[in-house]
C-alpha cells in the first residue's frame, strides 16, 4: 500500500503542484495545499472514494482546503501602507500579468471556480460537486469572478503603465 | 480575445514551467506511512488504556510498563536527520538578520551521513512569507558527518520588508533524511532595501565529531546489567543492558549512549525536569513541568519511559525550550513480551496488554492482597448503572468482587467499587 501511495505521489506531483499554483497564486501556498491534501489522502488511502480516483480526491481536498484556509486566516486585509512604487531597478516579476494579478484579488471560492473551469477544464456540474454547491452557484460565482477580473485587470494595467503596482510583499 | 480565453492562456503560461517540489514529495512519501502507523498504534494503545481505566479503580498491580504508548522510532530514515532548531535572535555582532542554529545529527552507528544536496529551508507563517529558497553556495558543499557526529548550521534570515511577522516558523529538510519545523517565535529581521528580496542563507557550519555536543557521562552510581522488577504474566520483561549514563542538560540536546549492545530493543529513560518547561522525547511523547513539578534533590525521577530503538541508533534526543534544564538517566534495554499464564482450568491470567485482557486480571484487592479478578466481573462491576453515574463517575458501592489466586478458585481478598 505504501508503495502504491509513493508511486502516486511521484506521478501526480507535477500536476498537483501546477494546480496548487493556479489555485493559490503563489508556489508556496500551492505547495502547502499539495502537502495537506496528500497527507490527508495518504492516511485514508484504502478507502473507496480515494482508491477509485485518488487524483480527483486530492484535487477536491486542495480546493476545499484552499477555501477553508482563507476563511480561517483572512476575511479581510487591513493595511496602513499605501501601494508601493515600483523601483526602476527592480527585476521583472513573473506574476505581473494583469489577469494573474486580478485573479489573485478574487475571493478563493470565485478563484477556485475559475481555475477549475478554465485551467482544469471541468464542467460546471463537476465543479458544483467538488465545491458542494448548486450548478447555479457555480455559474454565478464564475460570472462575478470574471466581471471583477475584467474591471480589476483594466485598473491594474493602468497602474502598471504608471509604474504603480498593487501592494505586494517584496 | 475574450477574458476567458486570455485567462486560460495566462493560467497555462504561469504554471507551464513550474517545477514540482520533489523534496516535498519524498517527505510526504516518508511521513504519511509513519503517521498512519502511529495512528494505528495510538488507537491500539488507547484501547489498552481504556481497558485499564475501566478497572483502574481496583489499583492494578504496579506493572509500570504495560501502558507505554510506544510511538515510531525517531528517524525512519537512516543517516542524516534534522535534530533541532534553535532561534538565536539577532545575536551576531556584525549582523542585523535574525539567526537560527540548526543541528543535524548522524544517528547511525556505522554509516557516514553524506550531505550531497542543499538543505531545504523555508520560512512560513499564517500569512505566507515570500522568502527565497536557500541559494547560498556553501550549502552545496558536500559534507560527511561520521556516526554520532553533529553538524551545526548557522542560518540568517535577512531583509524582511513585509508585514511584521508574529509567528514565523522554519521548515528544514535534510537530503535523504527527515524534516522538521521550528516551534519558536521569531522576530522579523530589519528591512534593508525594499528593492531586494528577503533571503535565507547559511552563514557558517561547524562539524563536531568528538562527542562534545550533548555528551553524557556514566552514571555516578553505575548499575550492572540485569533483570529489573519481577514481571507479571503478559507484561514486558525489561532487561537493562550496559551501564546507565546520566546527563544534566539545558535546552534541546542530542544524548549519546555509545554503541548499542547486542539484543537492545529500547532505550530506558528516567527523566526529571529541573525547571518548568515542556520536554519532548524521541518517540514524540512529551511532558510539561510547572515549578511545582520540579523534584527536590533525592526525590525519584518524575518519568520512567521506554523509547524504541531504531536500527543503528545510538543516541536519543530531548527537545525543549532553550533555557529549560533537565536530568536524564538512560540505558539500553531489551524488552520482551511475556506470555499470559494458564491455570489448570485453562484460564489465562496476567496483565492486560496489546493482545487484550486475560480471563483473570492482576489486581490489588481492597485489603492490599495481590491476586487476580475475573475480567468479566470487573467489567460488570465498573459499568455505570445510570447516566448520572456515568456523567459524574461516582459509582455507588457495588457488591464485592472476589480476588483469587491464579487458579481462579482460592479467594485471597475482595474489593468494592465505589469505595476507592
Amino acid at each position: 500500500m505504501d508503495e502504491q501511495f509513493a508511486v502516486f505521489v511521484r506521478a501526480a506531483m507535477p500536476q498537483l503542484s501546477k494546480f496548487g499554483l493556479a489555485l493559490t497564486g503563489n508556489p508556496h501556498d500551492g505547495a502547502d495545499l499539495v502537502q495537506c491534501a496528500l497527507e490527508s489522502t495518504g492516511r485514508i488511502w484504502r478507502r473507496g472514494s480515494v482508491a477509485t480516483d485518488p487524483l480527483a480526491y486530492v484535487k477536491r481536498a486542495m480546493v476545499n482546503a484552499h477555501v477553508s484556509r482563507w476563511r480561517r486566516i483572512r476575511r479581510e486585509w487591513l493595511t496602513d501602507r499605501l501601494p508601493e512604487r515600483r523601483s526602476a531597478a527592480a527585476p521583472e516579476r513573473a506574476y505581473e500579468h494583469p489577469l494573474w494579478l486580478a485573479l489573485a484579488t478574487l475571493p478563493p471560492r470565485q478563484r477556485a471556480v475559475l481555475v477549475l473551469r478554465y485551467y482544469a477544464d471541468m464542467s460546471e456540474a463537476d465543479i458544483a460537486a467538488v465545491l458542494g454547491c448548486a450548478t447555479g452557484t457555480v455559474k454565478s460565482q464564475a460570472s462575478k469572478g470574471l466581471a471583477t477580473m475584467r474591471q480589476r485587470a483594466a485598473t491594474t494595467s493602468v497602474l502598471d503603465d504608471a509604474g504603480i503596482l498593487p501592494l505586494k510583499e517584496n | 480575445m475574450g477574458v476567458t480565453e486570455e485567462l486560460r492562456e495566462v493560467l497555462e503560461a504561469r504554471t507551464r514551467d513550474h517545477e514540482p517540489d520533489w523534496f516535498l514529495a519524498e517527505s510526504i512519501i516518508e511521513r504519511v506511512p509513519r503517521q498512519r502507523r502511529r495512528r494505528r498504534m495510538a488507537a491500539g494503545a488507547s484501547g489498552v488504556l481504556a481497558a485499564l481505566a475501566a478497572i483502574g479503580v481496583l489499583s492494578l498491580r504496579p506493572d509500570r510498563d504495560s501502558a507505554d504508548l510506544a510511538g515510531g522510532p525517531l528517524n525512519q530514515s537512516p543517516g542524516c536527520a534534522a535534530l533541532e532548531v534553535r532561534s538565536l535572535g539577532a545575536g551576531f555582532p556584525d549582523a542585523a538578520p535574525t539567526s537560527f542554529l540548526v543541528l543535524l545529527a548522524n544517528t547511525s552507528s556505522a554509516d557516514t551521513c553524506e550531505l550531497r544536496g542543499p538543505l531545504q529551508l523555508r520560512l512560513f507563517a499564517p500569512d505566507e512569507l515570500d522568502v527565497d529558497r536557500l541559494r547560498n553556495p556553501r550549502a552545496e558543499e558536500p559534507v560527511d558527518i561520521r556516526p554520532g557526529g553533529v553538524l551545526a548550521v548557522f542560518l540568517e534570515w535577512d531583509n524582511w520588508c513585509g508585514r511584521p511577522v508574529s509567528a514565523a516558523r522554519m521548515r528544514i529538510g535534510v537530503p535523504g533524511g527527515s524534516d522538521l519545523e521550528t516551534r519558536e517565535f521569531q522576530p522579523s529581521p530589519a528591512c534593508r532595501d525594499v528593492n531586494f528580496r528577503s533571503t535565507l542563507r547559511v552563514r557558517d557550519r561547524d562539524l563536531t565529531d568528538d562527542g562534545a555536543t550533548g555528551s553524557a557521562s556514566p552514571s555516578a552510581t553505575p548499575t550492572q546489567a540485569g533483570q529489573e522488577d519481577p514481571v507479571l504474566p503478559g507484561g514486558d520483561a525489561v532487561t537493562r543492558l550496559g551501564t546507565p549514563i546520566r546527563k544534566d542538560g539545558v535546552g534541546p540536546q542530542l544524548v549519546r549512549l555509545g554503541p548499542p549492545p547486542a539484543g537492545a530493543t529500547h532505550i530506558g529513560i528516567e527523566f526529571s525536569c529541573l525547571t518548568a518547561g515542556s520536554f519532548e522525547f524521541a518517540d514524540g511523547s512529551s511532558m510539561t513541568c510547572t515549578a511545582d513539578d520540579v523534584p527536590v534533590e533525592g526525590q525519584p525521577a518524575a518519568l520512567k519511559h521506554r523509547l524504541p530503538l531504531a536500527p543503528g541508533q545510538n543516541s536519543t534526543t530531548i527537545s525543549t525550550d532553550g533555557n529549560a534544564r533537565w536530568r536524564l538517566l538512560a540505558a539500553y534495554a531489551r524488552v520482551e513480551k511475556t506470555a499470559w499464564g494458564v491455570n489448570e482450568r485453562g484460564e489465562t491470567y496476567g496483565v492486560a496488554n496489546a493482545d487484550g485482557t486475560p480471563d483473570l486480571v492482576a489486581v490489588v484487592a481492597t485489603d492490599g492482597n495481590s491476586g487476580y479478578a475475573y475480567a468479566g466481573s470487573l467489567e460488570e462491576a465498573s459499568r455505570p448503572t445510570s447516566p448520572a453515574e456515568a456523567a459524574t463517575w461516582a459509582p455507588a458501592p457495588r457488591a464485592p468482587v472476589p480476588v483469587y489466586e491464579s487458579d481462579g478458585r482460592t479467594v485471597v481478598g475482595e474489593f468494592t467499587f465505589g469505595t476507592r
